[in-house]
């Protein structure tokens, strides 16, 4: 009797899966089982079906910052270094569609190139699932990060609703690294300092709660490329300060649990000519300041 | 004396200079008068007394070396104590040159060439290939490669440490303007370390942290490297120098030679260099990684710390394409100890660096030519093989004159 | 006529960094600039890579107006990433701008080309200027009509025109010049229905831009991406036509007669003919009424225009039916929905749909009604059997004595009563609510509450088999 019943058992559940409508795993909006990327978001869907079948509730973290800060090289090279030498904290790809950042940035330095321009279309963004491990962890931790586009947030923040994926994203995300840019906060450039100002603001509003809102959330401020400006490493809370004030001082009121980091990746750049016109290139890599961000922010996500 | 008035004291040795040489370039007397500039400072120096060094308790970070073991220029009494002092500092080759070599005893002779051949390597003359960036990415080798002819050199076999630096610092070198090249003089002021006094970036009060002293020094410029390689008597090595002494080219034709990718093969070995991912993530004593030792016995071509050459950064990639730099860029090439990727740590790879930029992972060592080796009169020895005179410094690392004319100094 | 204008690329701007609407003139309000940078191409956007790649867009905006852009490389990015700039040019009008170019975003563009308003400034302008657009265009480019006999050949445009007009969602695939195809299929739509076609010629396939018509390259990392996130009609072009769209019959087939019969003047004529209230789902009616028309005119011309074809000719009695369908076209068209409606280029744009919905609702041509809205008050006894129906399966699923018995019994009447298309979308609640307790129940290979499991399944099977 029970044989007879395992069959058809087996076989509608599965035709039941297929009719049964998927929940997005960041904005929630609902997509037929089979949907490569939400219909609303354009959110991978592998992340529900993930979370579905290892019964696991991923945690949220995101890399944010303005165009051409850094965001890619990033994320890219923290897993590639997470996943390369696994002493401090070991990083496990969930599903093959996160390691493509990881390969695309890792070639792409390799070839003495930075890998290409996040495209704002949100359905040609990388996205991350990982397991993180570490003597400090009882339990392993599963991450999502997703390689956002510098545009599309701040069209975002600018414009609420333009990009589906953002609020939502921001709303559940566990923390945030926000990256800015050393060199142009060096050159004088306040552009750094207003958009990182937005940042904060978006994300301050998104979750106003005192006790589960991102005034308690932990931020991490990362002053990218400061291999070129070396000050930047001694004290990367003073330059901060000294350099963007506004953001600075924003972040002192509104939040309590951040902390200041400096990251460079390349050891020095030129400008190849090409076809096309001048291209950025490092000269060599050799990173810095790049898992120590990290380590500190799944620290805090853990407690 | 404080590194304020070390500071207006340079100023004014670095005036006297100058008045000098302006006056040098109607006589065209440019040996002499650049060494009367040398010996000036010096003397002043020497009548003010040399900077004295930081008080220990000043110092959290203590050194190992012995200031009584390492003798001023000033304390030369005698030649005898002078040639002693001089091979405490690692300065034998001074000591080999032709015009110097008539002044030593046999014994004194044979210690300082025992001293090179110890710590220095043997590099023999031949072609070496150049690899322009980039010509891994293209199948055209021919447009990709340079060829070179390298005379025989003798080459450091570690790293210049911080305990040889610190002879340097504590001799004063930062204010013997003669050593530094005369462009660079206003900026040799900013060469202080944390602390403000005359030294590598991240010493503190003239020293380095404890237990690095067989450390490679870090932390200096360009001319800092070059400045200490004219003090030892020295220079930097060429780019085809150090690809010559790191690939060991074979012959294999007239125009075809095998060469190494790796000091040690043509795989990468991690056991065998500090990278990124096979070491501790900082620099290692020079002695470490005996396994990634070349052919000729050179330590650490790969990994630890990228080197200083003499050569300018390639502007050209094999494709053609122009590479547009910052600045003028001096080559530095082997890797450092965070070096990430393989292709980066090669022997034919080549970096380039801002000659004033003081990063934490730039080193150097020094080259010697053959030629400048001369023989002792006493010693019945074979000559060296190059008898024609020497071209040392190929990108242009002329040796000044303080060290080419160092009869004065010497007798 | 004014034509507003609008630059989308990467710079550095005053606001921000990276690809934004970088300058706009001042009639453009502040929902269609939301609309252009939402669809406005980043970077690495175009199929091609070549200095002489070029993609001419067309959609419309939700203030009721359209963008016909052009996308072209723009030069080195400002950020000196590896890559060319991607740099677009937005022109907006109205309806009535548009209409004055017989509604061929083409012809706009070309006019706004020849008198060099449109161009990749070097140095990006501050401030944008509309610009004043004169002329007119006609309805039907006879000399385009005569190449397309040539190329891509009449039997692959009506291929084309088939699946356009019935596909919501359309790619063509590998066609060598994309450009002049598209420009051809809108010449060969009547005028009124040419702003219903959104579309992109030479831009990589992204759902934030829902493009009715796409034209791709053979690049096989576009088709494998396009087959996996898009939910589109895919022809490729090269070889024979698709056997479902070999158009012999409807508005396909009648351009394609017209053009193997040589009866350009008349297809010319029949295109311009305004037909203000024409909407896309009457132009198959349409198709076939003139297809008639011709044939009775001159047969001889039809049979060997459907001869060059190389299809069988017209099935007359399909003909006839479809004419009695039109023989009232006024009728039929005043049941159609609003113009205003019928004109989106962009019906498949979710997003465009909820921030428009005050202005227009959804046009009702291309989007499916769920068939229990269809029901309401002219069925009440179904309606009836539908909600006892719901009470019986939620009963069932629950454990409730009896309803199960009662469930199998009704089960039948109801698919008899209420029909095939309503009891799929009623089985689909059903199995939705059913699935979610079954999981409840199921955990890996324990099960929880046996009882309620068992009672479940018994649903399912009867949803399933017992019909």
């Amino acid at each position: 009797m029970i044989k007879e019943g395992v069959q058809p058992l087996d076989s509608l559940r599965l035709v039941a899966n297929y009719a049964a409508q998927a929940p997005c795993y960041i904005c929630g909006d609902d997509n037929t089982y089979d949907a490569e990327l939400c219909r609303q978001c354009f959110a991978p869907m592998a992340l529900t079906h993930q979370a579905a079948s290892q019964k696991i509730r991923p945690r949220l973290l995101a890399t944010i910052g303005a165009s051409g800060v850094g965001k890619t090289v990033y994320l890219g090279m923290l897993m590639d270094m997470l996943s390369r030498q696994p002493d401090r904290l070991q990083m496990l790809a969930r599903g093959a569609f996160s390691i493509t950042l990881q390969q695309s940035t890792a070639s792409a330095l390799a070839r003495g190139e930075f890998p290409s321009k996040t495209p704002s279309e949100p359905d040609r963004w990388n996205w991350v699932h990982c397991q993180i491990r570490s003597p400090s962890l009882k339990i392993p931790l599963d991450l999502v990060m997703p390689d956002l586009a510098g545009e599309a947030l701040l069209e975002e923040v600018d414009h609420p609703h333009t990009y589906d994926v953002i609020h939502p994203l921001l709303s559940k995300c566990a923390g945030v690294l926000i990256l800015i840019d050393a060199v142009k906060l060096q050159a004088g450039s306040l552009d750094q300092d207003y958009f990182t100002m937005k940042l904060l603001s978006y994300l301050a509003e998104i979750d106003e709660r005192p006790k589960h809102g991102w005034a308690r959330r932990p931020i991490g401020f990362v002053l990218t490329k400061a291999d070129e400006c070396e000050e930047c490493f001694v004290d990367p809370a003073r330059f901060a300060e000294v350099r963007a004030p506004g953001f600075w001082r924003q972040c002192r009121e509104r939040f309590r649990n951040y902390q200041f980091f400096a990251s460079g990746v390349a050891g020095g750049c030129a400008y190849r000519q090409t076809r096309a016109g001048l291209v950025r290139v490092p000269l060599r890599v050799e990173p810095r300041g790049i898992v120590e961000p990290f380590e500190w922010l799944v620290q805090q996500v853990k407690s | 004396m404080t590194a304020h008035d070390r500071r207006r004291w340079v100023y004014w040795m670095a005036g006297i200079a100058g008045a000098a040489l302006a006056s040098s370039w109607w006589m065209r007397w440019w040996g002499i008068v650049a060494w009367v500039c040398g010996a000036l400072a010096w003397l002043a120096l020497g009548c003010r007394g040399r900077p004295p060094a930081p008080r220990e308790d000043d110092s959290p970070a203590a050194d190992d070396i012995d200031d009584d073991d390492c003798p001023a220029d000033g304390d030369a009494g005698d030649v005898e104590s002078l040639v002693d002092g001089m091979l405490r500092q690692d300065r034998y080759a001074l000591l080999l040159r032709r015009q110097v070599v008539g002044n030593l005893s046999v014994d004194q002779f044979s210690q300082a060439r025992e001293t090179l051949e110890d710590r220095m390597a043997l590099v023999p003359e031949g072609q070496v290939t150049l690899a322009r960036p980039d010509s891994e990415r293209i199948d055209d080798r021919d447009t990709a490669e340079e060829q070179r002819f390298v005379q025989p050199l003798f080459l450091d076999r570690y790293p210049v440490t911080n305990a040889q630096y610190h002879q340097f610092v504590k001799a004063g070198g930062y204010q013997q303007m003669p050593l530094w090249d005369p462009q660079i003089w206003p900026a040799v002021l900013d060469f202080v370390d944390a602390s403000g006094c005359p030294g590598p970036r991240f010493w503190k009060n003239g020293k380095f942290a404890r237990g690095e002293a067989e450390h490679p020094v870090v932390g200096l410029s360009w001319y800092e490297a070059a400045a200490y390689a004219r003090w030892v008597g020295k220079r930097l090595p060429s780019e085809a120098e150090w690809v010559k002494a790191a690939s060991w080219p074979v012959p294999l034709s007239e125009e075809q030679q095998w060469q190494r990718k790796f000091p040690w093969g043509d795989t990468m070995d991690r056991q065998r260099c500090n990278l990124w991912g096979s070491g501790p993530g900082r620099t290692v004593a020079v002695t470490e990684y005996a396994l990634g030792v070349s052919v000729g016995g050179v330590y650490q071509l790969i990994g630890n710390v990228w080197e200083w050459t003499s050569g300018t950064f390639g502007v050209v990639t094999a494709d053609g394409e122009e590479l547009s730099l910052p600045m003028p860029m001096k080559s530095i090439r082997g890797g450092a100890f965070d070096t990430y990727f393989e292709n980066q740590a090669t022997c034919q790879f080549e970096s380039g660096e801002n000659p004033l930029a003081r990063r934490h992972n730039i080193g150097f060592r020094c080259a010697l030519g053959l030629c400048d080796v001369a023989a002792h009169p006493g010693v019945s020895e074979e000559p060296p093989p190059a008898a024609q005179p020497c071209s040392a410094g190929v990108d242009g690392a002329q040796l000044p004159a303080a060290v080419t004319e160092p009869e004065g100094a010497l007798v | 006529m004014l034509v507003e204008q609008a630059i989308f690329t990467s710079a550095e701007t005053s606001r921000r960094e990276g690809y934004q609407l970088v300058a706009h003139s001042a009639g453009i309000d502040e929902a269609d600039l939301r609309e252009l940078s939402a669809w406005g191409p980043s970077h690495d956007s175009l199929l091609e890579s070549g200095e002489d790649a070029v993609s001419v867009n067309f959609f419309h905006l939700p203030g009721g107006g359209y963008c016909v852009s052009k996308t072209t490389p723009g030069g080195q990015e400002y950020s000196a990433r590896g890559g060319p700039k991607v740099y677009t040019q937005c022109l907006v009008v109205d309806a009535e701008g548009l209409a004055r170019f017989a509604n061929n975003p083409f012809a706009l563009l070309n006019a706004a080309f020849a008198q060099g308003s449109v161009r990749v400034h070097e140095k990006i302008p501050e401030t944008l200027e509309a610009f004043r657009l004169a002329g007119r265009a006609a309805a039907v480019d006879q000399a385009l009509l005569g190449q397309l006999r040539g190329e891509p050949g009449v039997t692959w445009l009506a291929a084309v025109l088939e699946a356009a007009i019935a596909s919501p969602a359309l790619a063509l695939v590998g066609g060598s010049q994309p450009l002049r195809l598209v420009a051809g299929l809108f010449n060969c739509l009547p005028v009124e229905c040419r702003p219903h076609f959104s579309f992109s010629t030479g831009l990589k396939y992204s759902p934030r831009r829902p493009f009715r018509v796409l034209c791709l390259s053979n690049d096989p990392v576009e088709i494998r991406r396009l087959a996996r996130l898009g939910e589109r009609t895919v022809v490729e072009l090269g070889g024979k036509p698709p056997q479902q769209f070999s158009a012999t019959t409807g508005w396909g087939g009648f351009v394609a007669s017209s053009i193997a019969a040589g009866k350009l003047t008349f297809l010319a004529q029949q295109l311009a003919t305004p037909r203000p209230a024409l909407t896309l789902e009457y132009l198959q009616v349409l198709g076939q009424q003139l297809l008639e028309q011709m044939a009775s005119e001159s047969p001889a011309l039809v049979d060997q225009g459907q001869g060059n074809l190389g299809s069988p000719p017209a099935e007359r009695h399909g003909v006839r039916s479809l004419q009695k369908s039109m023989a009232e076209p006024p009728t039929a068209v005043a049941t159609a929905p609003a113009a205003d409606d019928q004109h989106r280029a962009d019906a498949a744009h979710s997003r465009f749909q909820r921030t428009s919905q005050p202005k227009a609702a959804a046009p009702t041509a291309d989007l499916p009604v769920d068939p229990s809205q269809t029901l309401g008050a002219h069925c009440p006894k179904a309606l009836e059997t539908l909600e006892l129906l719901d009470d019986l399966v939620f009963e069932s699923i629950a454990g409730k004595p009896g309803a199960f018995d009662e469930l199998k019994s009704l089960w039948p009447t109801a698919l008899a009563q209420v029909g095939e298309e309503l009891i799929d979308e009623s089985r689909e609640q059903y199995l939705r609510h059913a699935l979610r307790v079954w999981q409840e129940c199921v955990d890996g290979d324990q099960i929880h509450n046996p009882a309620l499991a068992v009672s479940t399944m018994d649903v399912i099977c009867l949803l399933f088999n017992g019909g």
